[in-house]
């Protein structure tokens, strides 16, 4: 029975069309996934499908629901169904609850408004309703306010709310994305197990792949407000038709897939060129909105590709869909995105000097801390006198070495004191205890002027890109900025030309500014300017978590291509192993401000020795792995709460 | 949109910038054309400045002229806004008033700045015990009523237009730290700072370059606002005879020799009282308008 049925949904706004006629369906207890990057009209839909548009943007289109028409029936109408038939869940739990009321009370107040229950009946409910989703003391938190909570369970809660009514269909906007990995992995299973049990639909709106392929049947595939490709989840990873589609997939398979040989790290991943394009951008194109980055581009695609079904549940849109029987692989070449990696680099470039993975032996230490402790004093403890118990311990004695030529991969979940170590080790902040030494010289808590030598040879890429660059400042000017900083000598026009070239950023965009960029562009430009000064390190602090999938891989590329290049010896602070994976030779596991775990990328990865290690491994969503599949990823993690 | 030039970016591995970024967010003008308080507000502004201006090199009459066989003369070809007991031209009056008001306005809020917003940069700088203490010193000076620091200044040095400034500006002070503090504050916890740091930025040029630059649209917008409080803080106290006393052309003073006329002509008082009132509105709207023009996310909310 078809629970959910949308015919051409346009979603517009000021004359653009963001989302451009969609079609959907999702059948009773049917899970279906909804794949796109920023920009791509996936989370419209979603609020188009909900009628919950903010003002300004407004949809045509029937959405049939149970049989009725969502967009014909009045407000009021709707209202009893969001919550009672069809329910959300959104991507920051901290908005999706009221940061005043109880948790207790907020879950009572959504089954008493379309329920009649008591007061006290329905504060029974609720604590049902929390242990159901696996909360462990659920009378704790029914007192407890939002922002007691941590992130896991906030979106525990939210997700008790949601089910609260026994709904037939969940629609899920990137439910995890902002959840670390191995909470990621209990929220989705929890998810999974929900929906089975409950026998609800979900719509799963998401940017990963793997996520999406790990919970759901089918998958739709979005790119500039339209749907570009819609099969089951076997059929999208296997034979990919549209040329988008094989790219998504060669990307997300070549990071997410077994542990790589040292001999393939840094071996240039499969990338889609391009970015793709705002929503407003998109609306503006006629014909295919995938052309402009397609290898298979013909004059054919100026017309618009309709959705047409070429395999039995397989419809593709696309003029050029690649051939059917091809292994993954083959498909990747087919598509030609493979083999495009290696040109994107260019002549030269290609085969610049591999890179140095000197595995340690015999390499001077550059940088490196000894029994690190950072203490954060919280305001309320300075200003109430709470117990010295509230003080946040960041690091809890961190011994650290980087070596020369490494590319030391630090990888830990929030909280786990990464980021802090990142500051600390670049002098921007100082440790409680402990020492940091840069070529055996002492900089923790050294006197700004006495760490110039060591800001020229140490820099910093970090992870937002647009918050990295003052908005005010030509792209040509911040990446000088080191160069006068610094008082390094030469031509600094000519220099900010050649670190343009070698981030392969397009001559004019020395002078637009940071908004004028996307999000790859961006990034490129914080690279350039960490590059400036020559330094001998760079520190990355998630220099790629922000980017889209497809950017990630440019970027990450380029990364690669630039430690050879330069011989850069890198921190490289990552909560996601498979980006590690790629790049790294060496890798520390950070947990709760301690290092639970160091060794070669290869050793960590294949053997990892503490629980917590392999917790983090098996909670990696896997194309194609199930996450219900295996229950390693709790077995042995040391039981963070989420 | 041809395919080939796509292609190219391609093989060169760059990233070709989506159309519509390349313009990128609507420009100021743009904003500025939809903000009705940014166009009425820059046109009253503007005429205030124009009138100002043109009052340094001709006013109808002297606004001084005294003309005792054409007392209390009700608008006319020749006097357009009448004249007032002493036969004086009102035009002429307001005109020259118009430019003694917007230079003390102007001076007090550019003075205040001039301390307040690097103590407010230095208060977020430094933070501690030494940006308390600026603060706090800001606090001290804000609880400190404006007219009461007038009337000890005029005490000392008679009523006048330095008196007015003097006071106006001292009170603007504190606000002016403030501003500039919290919005210092702000920019200052952001990547492109830390990446500034890192990159061995020293302390002053991060707040020359980075810092200023990106509070400057609040300071400017917090500016005009003052502009407007200022005229009107100009006309109290000159009212009130701490300002530039008698028989200079200010409006204040017009106000209040009018008031004592009122039975009489009571047009005198309409004037400066609409003129004040149109002034302080127009800098108003436009301070309004800045806001809206400089951060338009605050207009949708």
């Amino acid at each position: 029975m078809t629970l959910l049925d949308v015919e051409d949904l346009v979603i517009s706004s000021a004359g653009a069309r963001l989302v451009d006629g969609i079609d959907l369906s999702v059948r009773a207890g049917e899970r279906v996934g909804l794949i796109g990057e920023s920009g791509s009209g996936k989370s419209l839909t979603a609020l188009g499908v909900m009628q919950l548009l903010p003002r300004g943007i407004s949809s045509t289109g029937s959405i049939r629901f149970e049989g009725r028409d969502l967009a014909r029936i009045s407000e009021r109408a709707r209202s009893s169904l969001r919550g009672r038939r069809v329910a959300m869940v959104f991507q920051e739990p901290m908005s999706a609850l009221n940061p005043l009321m109880r948790v207790g009370k907020q879950i009572a107040e959504s089954l008493t408004i379309h329920k009649t229950l008591s007061r006290a009946e329905a504060k029974e409910e609720a604590a049902r309703l929390l242990a159901r989703v696996e909360i462990h003391d659920p009378r704790a938190v029914l007192r407890a306010y939002p922002h007691e909570l941590s992130g896991g369970q906030r979106q525990r809660v939210v997700l008790a709310m949601a089910i609260a009514n026994h709904p037939v269909l969940l629609l899920a906007d990137e439910p995890t994305t902002a959840l670390d990995v191995t909470v990621q992995h209990r929220v989705l299973r929890l998810l999974d197990g929900l929906v089975r049990a409950e026998q609800m639909a979900l719509l799963l709106i998401s940017h990963d792949l793997a996520v999406v392929s790990g919970i759901c049947d089918r998958v739709m595939v979005m790119y500039g407000g339209r749907v570009v490709e819609r099969a089951t989840v076997g059929q999208i990873l296997a034979h990919p038709r549209h040329p988008y589609t094989a790219g998504l997939v060669a990307t997300s398979a070549s990071l997410g897939g077994a542990p790589s040989a040292a001999s393939r790290r840094r071996q240039p991943l499969p990338t889609i060129p391009g970015t793709a394009p705002s929503a407003a951008a998109a609306s503006r194109i006629t014909g295919c909105p995938f052309r402009a980055r397609c290898g298979w581009a013909s004059p054919r695609c100026l017309e618009e590709p309709r959705l047409e079904t070429i395999v039995d549940g397989h419809d593709v849109a696309c003029w050029h869909p690649l051939p059917a029987p091809a292994a993954p692989r083959r498909a990747r070449e087919a598509s030609g995105l493979a083999g495009r990696a290696d040109v994107a680099l260019g002549p030269g470039l290609a085969q610049a000097a591999p890179p140095v993975t000197s595995d340690g032996e015999g390499a001077a230490p550059i940088l490196e801390c000894r029994k690190l402790v950072k203490v954060y004093r919280p305001e309320l403890a300075r200003q109430g006198g709470d117990p010295p118990a509230a003080h946040i311990r960041a690091l809890d004695g961190v011994d650290l070495v980087v070596l020369e030529g490494d590319v030391l991969g630090i990888v830990g979940e929030s909280g786990s004191g990464k980021s802090t170590l990142a500051r600390i080790l670049l002098a921007l902040d100082r440790p409680t205890s402990g020492e940091v030494r840069f070529r055996a010289a002492r900089i923790d808590g050294s006197p700004e002027r006495a760490l110039r030598a060591m800001r020229r040879e140490v820099q910093v890429v970090f992870q937002d890109p647009l918050g990295s660059l003052d908005p005010r400042m030509r792209v040509r000017d911040i990446i000088a900025e080191p160069l006068h900083a610094l008082g390094v000598e030469g031509d600094h026009r000519q220099r900010v030309a050649e670190l343009r070239e070698a981030v392969r950023l397009p001559r004019d965009t020395g002078r637009r500014y940071p908004h004028q960029l996307s999000g790859g562009q961006r990034q490129r430009v914080a690279i350039a300017r960490a590059l400036a000064p020559r330094p001998k390190v760079l520190v990355a602090d998630e220099a790629v978590s922000a980017l889209d999938v497809s950017v990630r891989a440019q970027i990450l590329n380029l990364l690669g291509e630039l430690i050879g290049r330069f011989a850069l010896t890198v921190v490289f602070i990552s909560h996601d192993m498979a980006v590690v994976q790629h790049l790294c030779n060496r890798v520390v596991v950070l947990y709760r401000g301690k290092v639970v775990e160091e060794g070669l990328v290869e050793e960590v990865l294949t053997r990892p020795k503490s629980s917590y290690t392999q917790g983090l491994l098996a909670a990696i969503p896997r194309l194609g792995k199930h996450v219900g599949d295996d229950r390693s990823a709790t077995v042995g993690a040391a039981p963070s709460p989420d | 949109m041809s395919i080939l030039p796509v292609r190219l970016d391609a093989v060169t591995g760059a990233e070709p910038v989506p159309d519509e970024e390349i313009t990128g967010e609507p420009s100021l003008w743009h904003r500025w054309r939809h903000s009705p308080s940014a166009i009425v507000g820059s046109v009253i502004s503007a005429g205030v400045v124009v009138v100002a201006v043109v009052s340094l090199v001709w006013t109808p009459y002297s606004p001084l002229a005294i003309n005792m066989a054409a007392t209390f003369a009700r608008p006319s070809a020749q006097h357009l806004l009448g004249t007032d007991q002493y036969g004086r031209d009102v035009l002429s009056r307001l005109m020259s008033g118009t430019d003694a008001t917007l230079y003390a306005g102007v001076v007090s809020v550019l003075g205040a700045g001039a301390i307040g917003i690097p103590a407010g940069l230095y208060a977020a700088q430094r933070g501690g015990l030494p940006g308390q203490l600026v603060l706090r010193l800001a606090d001290l000076v804000y609880a400190f009523p404006a007219l009461l620091v007038a009337v000890v200044l005029a005490t000392d040095f008679g009523g006048s237009t330095l008196t007015v400034m003097g006071a106006v500006a001292l009170a603007f002070v504190p606000v002016f730290a403030r501003v500039t503090r919290s919005g210092a504050l702000g920019v200052l916890s952001l990547d492109y700072v830390t990446a500034a740091r890192a990159c061995g930025v020293s302390r002053t040029r991060i707040l020359r370059r980075h810092v200023l630059p990106n509070i400057a649209p609040l300071v400017i917008t917090q500016m005009t606002l003052l502009l407007s409080v200022a005229v009107l803080a100009d006309a109290a106290l000159t009212y009130l005879g701490l300002g530039a006393p008698p028989p200079a052309a200010s409006w204040g003073l017009m106000l209040e020799e009018a008031q004592r006329y009122m039975g009489t002509d009571p047009l005198l008082v309409v004037w400066p009282a609409v003129t004040i009132a149109l002034c302080v509105l127009g800098f108003n709207l436009l301070g309004d308008g800045l806001r809206d023009v400089f951060d338009p996310r605050r207009r949708d909310r």
